[in-house]
């Protein structure tokens, strides 16, 4: 398993996705940017390690122009918010995090947070509506990022509310069509707890100035809950987002501008072990 | 005799070391494993249990064992394997792939001198060609299928496998029967001319490298019914717990267990003792030691039947 789409090859069987297949080709070219497809060559030698992530930028820019599936979208927010405007040493990112009901594709933690939900062309927006009401009772900033296709139907989806608009050029570049506002309307503190893990939430215990619950283990869970919910959803929104930041220390390791462009996302967000991750750091030196 | 089939995953290797070092199985139940992974944990294992019988698969077809043993660097791990095997009870046997591609390039990992020829194992009817080709084991875990049953050898030892546990692709779908009948090959494999039987006990045959948060605890309990046959019974947390409260789920699910025992007379194995002791303190073992204590009751339940203890009380 040498070559960039082999390796997706062998993440497509590994993972058994079930991927958008009516462009096929491309589908399996973004699984190259899989965490299975990463952990398989993280143990192979340099050589072979740098002739993948040779084919890998050019996959990537290749998806650039003709193809802009979710990885696109995912690695240019990654880069141009994260490692661009601000910088890992103050700033968390998230993919995949579950809020309520629905997965966010990507949220920003730094003075704020921000959801961003990813509608990329090859989207439909039929879930968009509940997707958005679950991030607003977790997050007060909600930011839509579409293709230019998508553009005029989430406008209006987005037009009467806080909810803001970016929309993806062809090059990967961005446009803030309509900015976010802050709404805190929907916050509710159950759902931000939710957010959490048990350290997490022990310590938001804490923070909101209280005893943890003596209780027998298994109800830990429910009276820690009963507790956050008595504090108005703002101030637990706020301790949240603070404890959130610091999940994930062992993903903010090694300097990833040094790392090949269209890896970055992907390595930031797999489940790579920090020997693992070691070894695209030192690649690109 | 029963031959547990184990894939040698963290849980399941401290499963049987507690039970060897108990004492609990080991005379009648020898455990078949599969390694997964080759890290310190499963040599640690072969220390352990040194003196204990146990069958190891050299050429296992699921996990990353193989590729983990040729890109180990650390000698010593290496050397630790070496001196726990030699000298040792373990036995080395292979597994007859489906397919020819899965024959090749298999290294060699055990150490020089040991064979690997004590037993093989055939799952499926499509390994019929090549255990046409390689009779010199001996033993054989096969499938219970005429065409691999004929191949075997008059003078060696027959083994019948069957994967018994129901597996289901949720938790929460194991409500739909949480009561199921198991095996009963341990009423009929000596009739039918086998020198022992072999399942996947609670785990199945079905492989899964990634584990991800469950939206539903499942804990499977095997018991004795009155005539004698295994049946497995799923106890399974309510609906819509919350997908951080598996401690609460854990709650939930395992409410059942102790009056459920009660009522079937089900033997208090240690592994079963462990378990009632958290559901009485309102601790949460974590989902892996759930996992051990489950396969604990069941290989300890067999060892004691087949010793003459009462199973039922």
């Amino acid at each position: 398993m040498n070559s960039f789409s082999e390796g997706c090859t062998e993440a497509k069987i590994k993972q058994n996705d079930n991927m958008n297949n009516s462009v096929a080709d491309c589908s399996l070219a973004s699984e190259g940017f899989s965490s299975a497809a990463l952990k398989n060559i993280a143990c192979q030698n340099y050589s072979v390690m740098s002739s993948w992530v040779k084919e890998s930028e050019a996959t990537f820019s290749e998806m650039l122009e003709s193809y802009q599936n979710e990885y696109v979208f995912l690695n240019q927010l990654f880069n141009k918010i994260v490692l661009g405007t601000h910088s890992l040493n103050t700033t968390t990112a998230f993919s995949q995090l579950w809020v309520e009901n629905s997965k966010a594709d990507f949220v920003v933690i730094n003075g704020k947070a921000v959801v961003y939900e990813i509608k990329t062309d090859l989207d439909n927006l039929s879930r968009l509506e509940g997707q958005l009401a679950d991030y607003y009772k977790a997050f007060s900033n909600v930011v839509v990022v579409c293709g230019e296709k998508n553009l005029p139907s989430v406008l209006r989806f987005a037009e009467a509310s806080s909810v803001g608009v970016l929309c993806m050029k062809r090059k990967g570049s961005f446009a803030t069509i309509k900015p976010y506002i802050e709404n805190n309307d929907q916050l509710d503190s159950e759902a931000i707890f939710r957010l959490l893990r048990k350290p997490e939430y022990t310590e938001l215990i804490l923070s909101l100035g209280e005893d943890l619950p003596v209780c027998k283990e298994v109800d830990y869970y429910q009276e820690c809950k009963a507790i956050v919910s008595s504090y108005p959803a703002i101030e637990v929104a706020g301790k949240a987002m603070t404890i959130l930041k610091k999940r994930d220390r062992i993903k903010k390791e090694g300097s990833y501008k040094t790392i090949p462009y269209s890896l970055r996302a992907s390595l930031y967000f797999s489940n790579l072990t920090k020997k693992e991750r070691s070894r695209f750091f030192d690649l690109a030196v | 005799m029963y031959y547990p089939y184990l894939r040698g995953k963290q849980y399941e290797l401290l499963a049987l070391r507690e039970l060897y070092e108990k004492k609990l199985i080991g005379k009648h139940v020898i455990p078949i494993i599969e390694p997964v992974r080759f890290n310190s944990g499963f040599v640690l294992f072969l220390e352990k249990t040194k003196r204990f019988r146990t069958y190891i698969i050299t050429n296992p077809q699921v996990g990353s064992f193989l590729f983990d043993f040729s890109n180990l660097n650390d000698d010593s791990l290496k050397e630790r394997l070496s001196s726990s095997v030699i000298g040792s009870l373990v036995e080395f046997g292979q597994i007859i792939p489906v397919s020819n591609q899965q024959i090749n390039n298999v290294p060699v990992w055990i150490p020089a001198g040991c064979s690997d020829a004590a037993f093989c194992f055939a799952e499926s009817e499509l390994c019929k060609d090549r255990l046409e080709t390689s009779p010199d084991f001996e033993a054989f875990i096969v499938d219970d299928s005429r065409s691999l049953l004929r191949l075997i050898p008059e003078n060696s030892v027959k083994i019948v496998f069957k994967d018994c546990f129901p597996k289901q692709k949720k938790n929460s779908l194991y409500t739909n029967s949480d009561d199921e009948f198991f095996s009963d090959e341990h009423l009929f494999f000596k009739k039918d001319g086998f020198a022992g039987f072999s399942d996947a006990s609670v785990i199945g045959m079905d492989y899964s490298d990634s584990g991800y948060a469950p939206t539903a605890v499942a804990i499977h309990l095997v018991y004795f019914s009155q005539n004698m046959e295994l049946r497995v019974h799923h106890f399974v947390s309510e609906e819509n717990y919350e997908r951080n409260n598996i401690a609460g789920m854990f709650k939930s699910a395992a409410e059942a267990i102790p009056e459920f025992v009660k009522q079937n007379k089900v033997m208090k194995t240690s592994g079963l003792i462990q378990l009632l002791g958290k559901i009485e303190d309102g601790s949460f073992p974590g989902l892996g030691v759930l996992k051990k204590y489950s396969i604990m009751h069941h290989l300890e339940l067999m060892e004691a039947y087949f010793a003459g203890k009462q199973v039922r009380v």
